[in-house]
């Protein structure tokens, strides 16, 4: 059976999500497989789907700025998209994708890679499902079986704003954020920074479906939507703006009390942490599983007076595991005849492994 | 406890087994039945993030969701095995979804159920012999091979 294409174009925030959630949730037997391609004209931020809206979204924010919150159905995490995007959607019969996840995104991906690379960048798949370009992020992925079908997610990122991403997330201080919003620009990418002249969007989405018809080994055509579908997404446009649906899970109480994806190698953790000697507050950036950055704050006593930073520089780079920590951390408590009142290398051992 | 290795998926014989949904159940001593997640189903998830299970209660029909989990970036449904009412959850997967990982047929289970009409559910599903030769036959369709998390239970 051909592949339908069904090209949105530009769509409202809403029904750059409801699209294709209607369809897998309207998806029959003798569906076909289906490409949707959109535009969504207003910006927004999606959180996944079982991320808990007040923890992981600066409402305030977003609303001071008319940004609308969706939940998706999809997993991950919570992302401000905007018309600088062009959304990538495939909506498919469970036994026509492979069954291992890791083949399926290989599959998905190949397309998007393929396309970039033809437009002059030089992308490649970041296992599991990232889409890297010198190593940083140009396309994040998504996946989840909704109704009969299995749908998978991906972008063309024209352009990327850094700054707004960093607004609409909640962090834990303005600190945090600044890190946050650095860690994006020097870990995300778009066509726009890899490109001196963006290519035609119609020329884009030409080269697309002719590089999904390649990989698929399956012929596309154009396509519409059924009535069905039409009444499963004024359905599901009304569904995803209701506070049932919004606000449905609550957060766990966790001493890591921030965790925030920037791509598959790099986060950032915002931990508290409560010793006899008083309160550790640790904002780390990690980048393959080694500390990139590290903030150390509290209301701790650190002597002598200053070495704090120096605790910090000395574990930029480090390895997050136990043995790694202990050694330098005991090395610059020797080397520096640290005094910290009710706060031992175990204590710093067990919040740092926090980040992990 | 008899079971079976393919690929290193685990297939216990004396569980009952929906292999289209990769589920299984077990029946308890009261006629209740403990639902969950099989081997394969969590090597192909993946570390599991959440697994939020419907609540206490709730009544479902046999292929209806009792559970959604997200592991990486899919997120994905657990459909009931069987018909009936939603009588516990797992309240440890909350705190740890990766129980599902670890301890998929033990500690990792999603629901109980009381079921409507067990006999009749149970004859649709495989057990046995059945179950292993039909996971035999998926796992290497699919090319599956299972993959154990740090801490998972040992057979």
């Amino acid at each position: 059976m051909n592949i339908r294409l069904i090209d949105a174009d530009r769509v409202s925030w809403l029904r750059s999500q409801t699209i294709y959630h209607a369809l897998a949730h309207a998806k029959k037997e003798n569906t076909p497989d289906t490409i949707v391609l959109s535009i969504p004209v207003d910006p927004y931020v999606c959180i996944g789907f079982h991320q808990d809206l007040e923890q992981e979204v600066n409402t305030g924010f977003c609303a001071a700025n008319d940004i609308p919150v969706l939940r998706r159905e999809t997993g991950g995490g919570a992302v401000y998209l905007d018309d600088g995007q062009l959304f990538t959607q495939w909506i498919f019969g469970p036994d026509r994708l492979p069954v291992k996840t890791d083949t399926r995104f290989s599959l998905f991906v190949a397309p998007l890679v393929e396309t970039y690379k033809f437009f002059g960048i030089k992308a490649y798949l970041h296992p599991p499902n990232d889409v890297h370009v010198g190593g940083k992020k140009i396309v994040g992925t998504g996946a989840a079986a909704i109704g009969n079908a299995e749908v998978v997610t991906g972008n063309f990122l024209f352009g990327f704003d850094c700054n707004r991403m960093a607004n609409v997330l909640n962090v834990p201080d303005e600190h945090f954020r600044e890190h946050f919003r650095q860690g994006l620009q020097r870990y995300m990418t778009s066509m726009q920074q890899e490109l001196e002249v963006l290519p035609d969007i119609r020329a884009v989405k030409q080269t697309y479906v002719q590089k999904c018809a390649e990989a698929l080994g399956r012929k596309i055509v154009p396509g519409t939507f059924t009535d069905e579908e039409y009444r499963m997404m004024e359905q599901l446009d009304e569904k995803f703006v209701t506070k049932e649906w919004l606000y449905q899970y609550t957060a766990h109480p966790s001493r890591l009390r921030r965790k925030v994806k920037i791509h598959a190698g790099v986060w950032m953790y915002d931990i508290a942490w409560k010793t006899e000697g008083g309160r550790i507050d640790l904002l780390i950036r990690t980048k393959a599983q080694r500390i990139d950055l590290i903030s150390i704050k509290g209301d701790l006593t650190f002597q002598p007076v200053g070495k704090l930073k120096g605790l910090e520089n000395a574990l930029r780079n480090v390895d997050i595991d136990e043995m790694s920590l202990t050694e330098v951390l005991e090395a610059f408590y020797m080397l520096h005849q640290i005094e910290s009142p009710g706060i031992t290398i175990n204590d710093w051992v067990e919040a740092i492994m926090k980040a992990k | 406890m008899a079971h079976e290795k393919i690929n290193d998926c685990v297939v216990f014989t004396n569980l009952y087994y929906s292999v289209p949904d990769n589920t299984w159940v077990r029946v308890n001593d009261d006629d209740t039945v403990t639902i969950g997640m099989t081997d394969v189903a969590q090597s192909l998830a993946g570390p599991i993030l959440h697994a939020k299970a419907k609540s206490v209660g709730t009544q479902r029909k046999k292929g209806r969701p009792i559970a959604t989990v997200e592991s990486g970036k899919w997120v994905g449904p657990v459909k009931s095995p069987v018909s009936g009412e939603i009588i516990a959850v797992n309240e440890s997967l909350g705190g740890n979804a990766q129980l599902v990982n670890r301890s998929p047929y033990n500690e990792g289970w999603i629901i109980k159920m009381k079921p409507e009409d067990l006999a009749a559910d149970l004859a649709e599903l495989l057990t046995g012999d059945a179950a292993v030769e039909a996971y035999r036959a998926k796992i290497q369709a699919d090319g599956v091979t299972c993959t154990h998390i740090e801490g998972t239970d040992e057979y």
